[in-house]
């Protein structure tokens, strides 16, 4: 499941599961490996596998996934929107990895709109652009900039419009800003705005197919949280959970694993890791990294100025 | 009109000659000049019947349609002779320097000489090149081809090498780039699908340029092909194949070479210890293929790069031992170093695709290993064409460095950091400072961020992409614009569905660097103080505290990246792949309180000492052991001293010692610096 404890997206942290998962079943992964992953026969495969990790049957699999997208980059007639935007979704998942980008950066040929050119026409003339204001976009001061800077003949004109990568079309640019939310650690900011009107469309059309997307979001939420904090307070946390504070401890025994524990006193325990390890200012652990130099590394040193004895030969 | 037919049967029938004369003209219209315009003049009406000079033989079809055979074939043969002539007079204004080189750069390759082949493809060829052929092509293969008595296979790469020298000096147009992939497809069509290996041997240089060129006109292609509004009608018409240079078919290239010559099994072999030989196969076990298939590894790390697709393109490099054991790695498959612009391609891949993975440490380590490597290498390398090729991708990866770094503060070796500064320090101060008012937040930072901050946001932004722009591949798409149907192509070329592969590629990095800005300004706070609350910190930085909070948790998580820490395994993923602090500071955060540690780096003196020490002791002890020039007798009184004036060791003067008065003083050098003949002097002294 998606909610596999800690362990599971600590494959992030580089147990070697990352790319390649161990779940992954043994049809899939030859395919992948071979020269077969080009042959447009075989989509239907990999499109039932993915359709398994968006129901929670398997855990989120990148390089099948990318598999996928190239697919659709050699043969465009293939491309089905659909998976796009629910790989993209599930993707946000594998955060603090940066499979969403990666997934992106395979779909700069797809069939949806896409930024016009640097050329001196306004930003508001590409198709179903979000530049156009009766489609109110997720960063609307960038939508405003747009408009104030249709004016302006700069490339800056077309940055200004929300996009990922040269994609302009809506879906896409909202599950974009959404990884990018996640992975700047804007948590509160997430939720509301995952939460917004906005955003319904994207929830209705995207998220409610993948199994426990919130609750796949919320551990990667925990994860992140786990690397700053030794203790947070809980409505801190809760904020970054997007529940109410008296739901936090239910949300963490769903979603979180083990080691988070709530103090009476609305403190929570994070758990123990290297990372949020607190090194006291007085402590003698000062961080200086020392040298190391063993005892075989001088030994040639050490016999070189050993006086050598009359008789004995040298050695070098 | 009045069509060829009547007039040549016409002629068949009565051997009725053109122009009214009797006896065979035909030699006479074809012998060129002397067709005057008389006969032509004599030919009244029909005069159009008359191709246009066959200067190509293309047009002779004008001539032979369905007609009987005996004119045809006398036609024909006048046709030939015609050629032949033609193709003499282009062979006798090849200069004699050329063909002489031509004819002893196919003797050697038909011997299979590998040492001759080398210098006359590096050397004499682009001297040659300089010589005569600066602005202009090369003489096309069939004008040579007499030369080499039609030899198929030297034609083949002559071809290569033709094709090559338009590319990089002159401007293929679409009928070059064409005709280029259908040498291409010659050449591997019979290194692959010959019923056994080729009887061919090549130098490793040549090979990696054949598999880079070939990479480098697919790349060249797509761009040009993309340009959908300036297409003359016979391009377009060319363009209708799709088939040309698809992407499809470069990779099946590569990937058949691969597997051709199995020099995965062959790696994976090597890494665990076991001959590559038994693996290998009948093909596999040629070095024409092994080098082939070798190549064709880092040709699809690069094609990858190419298509954005940076995981795959890893993947390719699992079993070659990226690390610096290969360079001590059996010599044939240590390959990657033997040819210089193959090493440094390879990391500059690597190095970029770490970038867009997000891996900064990772990408620092590639470049500045490949950068250490091209600087020790820049006396060495005077081959110019080469070295022009290599300084500037080593440009480019000093723009990479300065980006990577910017994301990632790490301590360089002096001497690249120094280059870095002198070529990008510029951009590298823009961007390592970031933007202080990118700390508040998503998208909404104009508000409360001051103007100085969001402009330095603006500033450090543009520096990175300007870097980014000037450093990154060239990016291609593998569709193409739809010149199969024109209409589209016109709404095509109004407004084009498909946007440039580089800005894409631009955005998703900018999205992700952009998210970063912050880092550099609160991490400078952070190294004030031990412990801060995040009250306070939020209070200097002029921001709401949640805010902040959020942004150290940004800062703690662009510190922690997966590394290729251990130096073996997949470069992407793997045991040898773990996340680790890539930063000297490190914080916690406990309730409201955050708690700062810095790590410095000792000063490290060890290794330094002891490497030069044992140095020192060995030039000592080469020193001793050398013989002394002859000294002159040694008088009795004051032997030892004078010895030891003369030389330096002791070695010498303790034989004189023993040859010269016995009982003597030592030598002040004493027996522990002697290291000739120390029993000798022991012996002595007793």
């Amino acid at each position: 499941m998606s909610s596999d404890p800690v362990a599971s997206s600590s494959s992030a942290s580089g147990s070697g599961s990352t790319y390649n998962p161990s779940t992954r079943p043994e049809q899939i992964d030859q395919l992948i490996a071979g020269v077969d992953r080009y042959n447009p026969h075989n989509l239907p495969l990999l499109h039932d596998y993915l359709d398994a990790q968006l129901k929670g049957e398997y855990p989120w699999d990148c390089m099948a996934a990318l598999a996928i997208l190239k697919l659709y980059q050699f043969n465009p007639s293939t491309f089905s929107y659909e998976t796009v935007t629910c790989m993209l979704a599930k993707s946000l998942h594998a955060l603090p990895s940066p499979h969403t980008n990666l997934c992106l950066s395979l779909l700069g040929e797809a069939p949806v709109s896409i930024l016009a050119p640097a050329t001196p026409a306004p930003a508001k003339e590409e198709g179903d652009a979000a530049g156009d204001a009766a489609n109110p976009t997720p960063a609307d001061a960038a939508a405003q900039a747009a408009g104030q800077s249709s004016s302006s003949a700069s490339a800056n004109a077309a940055s200004q419009q929300p996009s990922a990568g040269i994609l302009t079309d809506p879906t896409m640019v909202k599950l974009h800003h959404l990884s990018t939310l996640l992975s700047s650690s804007r948590y509160p900011t997430f939720w509301t705005t995952l939460r917004s009107n906005d955003y319904s469309e994207v929830r209705s059309d995207v998220l409610d197919r993948l199994a426990d997307f919130e609750d796949g979001v919320r551990l990667v939420v925990l994860n992140g949280t786990a690397l700053s904090f030794r203790t947070i307070s809980k409505a801190r946390l809760s904020s970054y959970l997007g529940v109410e504070e008296g739901e936090v401890e239910e949300t963490l025994r769903r979603a979180g694993g083990e080691g988070w524990n709530v103090r009476a006193d609305g403190v929570v325990e994070v758990p123990a890791n290297a990372d949020n390890e607190i090194v006291k200012a007085s402590s003698a652990q000062g961080g200086v990294q020392r040298e190391d130099v063993g005892l075989a590394d001088l030994g040639r040193l050490l016999q070189q100025a050993a006086p050598s004895q009359p008789g004995a030969s040298v050695k070098a | 009109m009045a069509s060829t037919n009547p007039q040549l049967q016409q002629r068949s029938g009565a051997h009725q000659p053109y122009g009214g004369e009797a006896g065979d003209t035909s030699r006479q219209y074809y012998s060129g000049q002397g067709v005057g315009s008389d006969s032509l003049s004599d030919f009244g009406e029909e005069d159009d019947l008359i191709p246009d000079f066959p200067t190509a033989a293309a047009t002779n079809t004008a001539t032979t349609t369905t007609s009987t055979t005996a004119d045809e074939a006398q036609l024909h043969e006048a046709q030939q002779q015609q050629q032949q002539q033609q193709a003499a007079a282009a062979l006798a204004a090849v200069p004699e320097q050329v063909r002489k080189y031509i004819v002893l750069f196919w003797q050697a390759v038909q011997g299979n000489n590998l040492g001759e082949i080398s210098s006359a493809y590096e050397g004499s060829w682009n001297r040659l090149t300089e010589k005569f052929y600066q602005r202009s092509e090369w003489p096309e293969a069939e004008v040579i081809a007499p030369l080499v008595n039609n030899d198929s296979k030297f034609l083949m790469l002559y071809r290569e090498l033709w094709f090559r020298h338009v590319y990089s000096r002159l401007s293929p147009d679409g009928e070059d780039r064409f005709s280029s992939y259908d040498s291409y497809c010659d050449f591997f069509n019979h290194v692959l699908n010959s019923d056994g290996p080729v009887a061919l041997e090549l130098p490793p240089q040549w090979l990696w340029d054949i598999v880079d060129e070939f990479i480098y006109q697919f790349q060249s292609y797509s761009q040009w092909r993309n340009r959908a509004g300036s297409k003359t009608e016979d391009e377009l018409q060319l363009l209708q194949d799709g088939g040309v240079w698809s992407s499809y078919s470069v990779l099946n290239v590569l990937y058949s070479l691969i597997q051709k010559s199995r020099i995965t099994e062959q790696l994976v072999a090597m890494q665990e210890g076991r001959d590559p030989d038994e693996v290998a196969g009948e093909f596999g076990s040629k070095p024409l293929y092994k080098m082939l298939g070798y190549f064709s590894i880092i040709g699809l790390l690069r094609v990858h790069v190419l298509l954005g697709d940076y995981t795959l393109a890893l993947q390719m490099l699992d079993h070659l031992d990226l690390g610096k054991k290969s360079s001590s790695s059996s010599s044939s498959l240590g390959l990657i170093n033997r040819v210089t612009a193959c090493h440094v391609t390879a990391y500059y891949y690597v190095g970029f695709a770490y970038l867009m993975l997000g891996r900064y440490a990772d990408a620092i380590k590639s470049f500045t290993h490949i950068l250490v490597f091209t600087m020790r290498l820049r006396q060495y390398h005077t081959r110019s064409y080469q070295y022009d090729q290599i300084n500037k991708t080593v440009d480019r990866m000093y723009a990479l460095l300065a980006i990577a770094c910017a994301l990632c503060p790490t301590r360089l070796d002096e001497n690249i950091q120094n280059t870095m500064r002198d070529k990008y320090g510029e951009q590298y101060a823009r961007m390592s400072r970031g933007a202080g008012g990118a700390i508040s937040g998503s998208g909404s930072s104009s508000s409360s961020a001051s103007a100085s901050d969001q402009a330095s946001g603006t500033e450090a932004l543009s520096a990175f992409e300007e870097l980014f722009l000037y450093a990154c591949p060239k990016f291609i798409t593998s569709n193409s614009p739809p010149y199969h149907d024109a209409e589209q192509l016109e709404a095509y070329v109004r407004q084009p569905s498909m946007g440039d592969p580089a800005q894409h590629q631009l955005r998703l990095f900018l999205s992700s660097a952009r998210a970063q800005l912050s880092n550099a300004h609160i991490r400078s706070f952070l190294r004030l103080f031990t412990t801060l609350g995040t009250d306070r910190l939020a209070s200097f930085l002029g921001v709401d505290e949640e805010e902040l909070t959020e942004t150290l948790m940004l800062l703690k998580s662009s510190t922690r990246s997966p590394v290729w820490a251990s130096g073996e395994g997949s470069l992407l993923d793997g045991p040898g792949v773990e996340v680790v602090n890539t930063s000297d500071l490190d914080f916690a955060i406990e309730g409201s309180m955050v708690h700062i540690r810095e790590s410095r780096v000792g000063r490290r003196y060890a290794e330094w000492f002891r490497r030069n020490s044992v140095r020192m002791a060995d030039v000592l002890g080469s020193i001793q052991g050398k013989a002394l020039p002859i000294a002159a007798p040694v008088q009795a009184g004051e032997p030892g001293k004078t010895e030891q004036q003369q030389g330096k060791t002791g070695g010498a003067a303790a034989a004189t010692a023993v040859n010269g008065t016995t009982g003597t003083g030592k030598p002040a050098w004493g027996a522990a610096g002697a290291r000739t003949a120390p029993t000798a002097a022991a012996a002595a002294a007793q």
